[in-house]
């Protein structure tokens, strides 16, 4: 329930899991590069009702939900010598104990494109739909139960999955998926507020209230806004604290009009959730970087290209960090040579679309709203629910692409050169592949905005020396009569 | 006449609504979230009637003999 995967911190200085602790029913933690989760006898009926139904087999064999196996006595021994596991243990009365395919990179409903949170929803509603016909249903609905692998959303909170009333006709995480899901997307497509400004501080997402009062008279009459802000809020205004009426169970004697009633409301969320999806063709400043604003002829671009293909096919890394991805060009490039890539940028709007591609074309890129100058925080209870990007990124990639995102760092944001190869140094294992632009580049000059003075001294000599501190230079490249060096560094160990 | 009566009465259900969108949500204390699901009943509640009307269409329906 609520699920993230907590930050694992390193073994020797850990006396306890950092375990979830949200679901009375069982609780979650990593060990040693794995995912185990405790499971009491709260959660065990129903989950063995799951997986021994029609609808648990088909999301396992999809992969919608993620793998799960039971661990066997003789492990289950084992893990249970470790007195840290054996506090969990104790401490929920556990009964069984479950290891979880680990997907390769977490991330969270802050760090994803509208795009992502849409189809995290849509799968939501899937999964939710498909359980009505075993008479299960979901307890929760929440971004957090779903991780993606590359694109692909995955469900992953199996405890979420509960043995319904038949007689029960109201889907209490109904508000849930309206705060977390529909109204953030809702805020995105109307107001234009990325999902890291309404998520990253509320958990549970956004009230009808808030986007009632954002929202004028005209926007408030509207269908969308009707079912999802006008009408709860004003329903919401008259009801009395005091009156917990509404929370009562609400039985019906007809189970088959139960049903009717549950699955007509999520087919209603569903239709909320379709004239939400995000838009194709969105734009923002950096939407036409690639085609109009890079400073690349034809030619300098095949160049370059040829440059990162032919790296990338002879150390060929496993998992790549595309840090400023744009149109995921090199994101792309990567993965169809074999590689797990997260693609990193700080625009939205320019990852919809690498969404998109990587869904269409089956392409191993999983990517996030991010900006390594201001990487996003650990969140939740003391900062330890959701790890923060650099503490999932810190020597996870066997190659590191920073093309053309240098400057940006140096001139916009001001942090010192040697600090930005540091970064480099501690997110790589092996390889990273840089571009130098010196600062008589005119998109340099452009970011510099007249403090021409600040970056002087700067040239591809000094950035040479300072990369060989931890760094050897493998092959450089300099793009024909332009101030634009390609670099392919090996890190020292 | 007709037409100046239909835009009337068109009109009606437009003030209605309006009136939802210019209501000032109280400063007091609320229950947040109540009124989604307060919402979901209501909306639960047209859904069942649709359910029973739904029923009455199929046993008419099974009255004239299954379809060849």
């Amino acid at each position: 329930m609520n699920e993230s995967i907590p930050a694992e911190p390193a073994l020797d200085r850990l006396e306890t899991l950092a375990a979830s602790f949200r679901d009375p029913a069982g609780s979650l933690f990593p060990l040693d590069g794995r995912i185990f989760r405790i499971v009491n006898a709260t959660g065990r009926s129903d989950l063995d009702t799951f997986f021994e139904s029609a609808t648990g087999q088909e999301l396992t064999d999809a992969r919608r939900i993620v793998g799960t196996r039971r661990v066997t006595a003789e492990e289950m021994r084992r893990l249970l010598e470790d007195p840290r596991v054996r506090e969990v243990y104790d401490a929920i009365s556990g009964q069984m104990l479950l290891e979880h395919e680990r997907i390769d990179f977490p991330s969270f409903p802050y760090e994803w494109p509208p795009e992502m949170l849409h189809a995290a929803g849509a799968l939501t509603l899937d999964v939710a739909q498909a359980l009505l016909r075993d008479g299960l249903g979901l307890k929760d609905a929440t971004p957090y139960n779903v991780l993606f692998r590359g694109p692909e959303p995955v469900f992953i909170d199996v405890l979420s999955f509960e043995r319904r009333d038949a007689a029960d006709p109201t889907w209490l995480p109904y508000a849930q998926f309206v705060r977390t899901f529909l109204l953030p997307l809702l805020a995105n497509r109307h107001f234009g507020i990325a999902l890291d400004q309404t998520l990253t501080t509320r958990r549970e997402g956004l009230e009808p209230e808030e986007v009632y009062r954002w929202s004028t008279p005209m926007q408030r009459i509207r269908p969308g806004f009707l079912s999802l802000v006008t009408m709860p809020a004003w329903l919401g205004g008259k009801q009395s604290p005091d009156d917990q009426k509404i929370y009562q169970k609400k039985l019906l004697s007809d189970p088959e009009k139960a049903r009717y009633i549950l699955s007509s409301v999520l087919k209603g969320l569903r239709r909320s959730l379709s004239r939400l999806e995000p838009k194709t063709g969105s734009t923002s400043s950096w939407t036409g970087y690639m085609d109009t604003n890079n400073n690349y002829s034809a030619d300098h671009f095949g160049a370059k290209e040829k440059f990162v293909a032919e790296a990338l096919a002879e150390f060929r890394p496993r998992r790549v960090l595309d840090a400023g991805c744009n149109t995921g060009h090199f994101s792309a490039l990567a993965a169809r040579s074999g590689a797990s890539v997260v693609a990193l940028d700080y625009d939205p709007v320019v990852l919809g679309p690498v969404w998109r591609q990587a869904r269409a074309e089956k392409l191993d890129i999983l990517p996030l709203v991010g900006n390594l100058t201001r990487p996003t925080p650990g969140t939740g209870w003391r900062n330890r629910e959701c790890s923060s990007f650099l503490d999932r990124a810190r020597g996870h990639f066997d190659a590191v692409l920073m093309l053309a995102v240098i400057h940006h760092m140096l001139v916009t944001e001001r942090v010192p050169l040697p600090d930005i190869l540091e970064l480099a140094a501690e997110l790589t294992k092996d390889i990273l592949i840089v571009e130098f632009i010196g600062p008589e580049d005119s998109m340099f000059r452009w970011l510099t905005r007249g403090r021409d003075e600040l970056h002087k001294d700067l040239n591809h000599r000094l950035f040479e020396n300072l990369c060989r501190e931890r760094f050897d230079i493998v092959r450089t490249q300099h793009v024909d009569s332009s101030s634009r060096w390609l670099y392919l560094l090996r890190k020292r160990t | 006449m007709g037409s100046h009566l239909r835009k009337t009465l068109r009109i009606i259900p437009l003030l209605f609504l309006l009136s939802f969108a210019t209501e000032r949500p109280a400063c007091a204390y609320t229950d947040p979230g109540s009124g989604v699901l307060i919402w979901q009943m209501l909306v639960a509640g047209f859904v069942g009637v649709a359910f029973y009307f739904r029923r009455l269409t199929s046993w008419f329906k099974g009255k004239k003999g299954p379809k060849e």
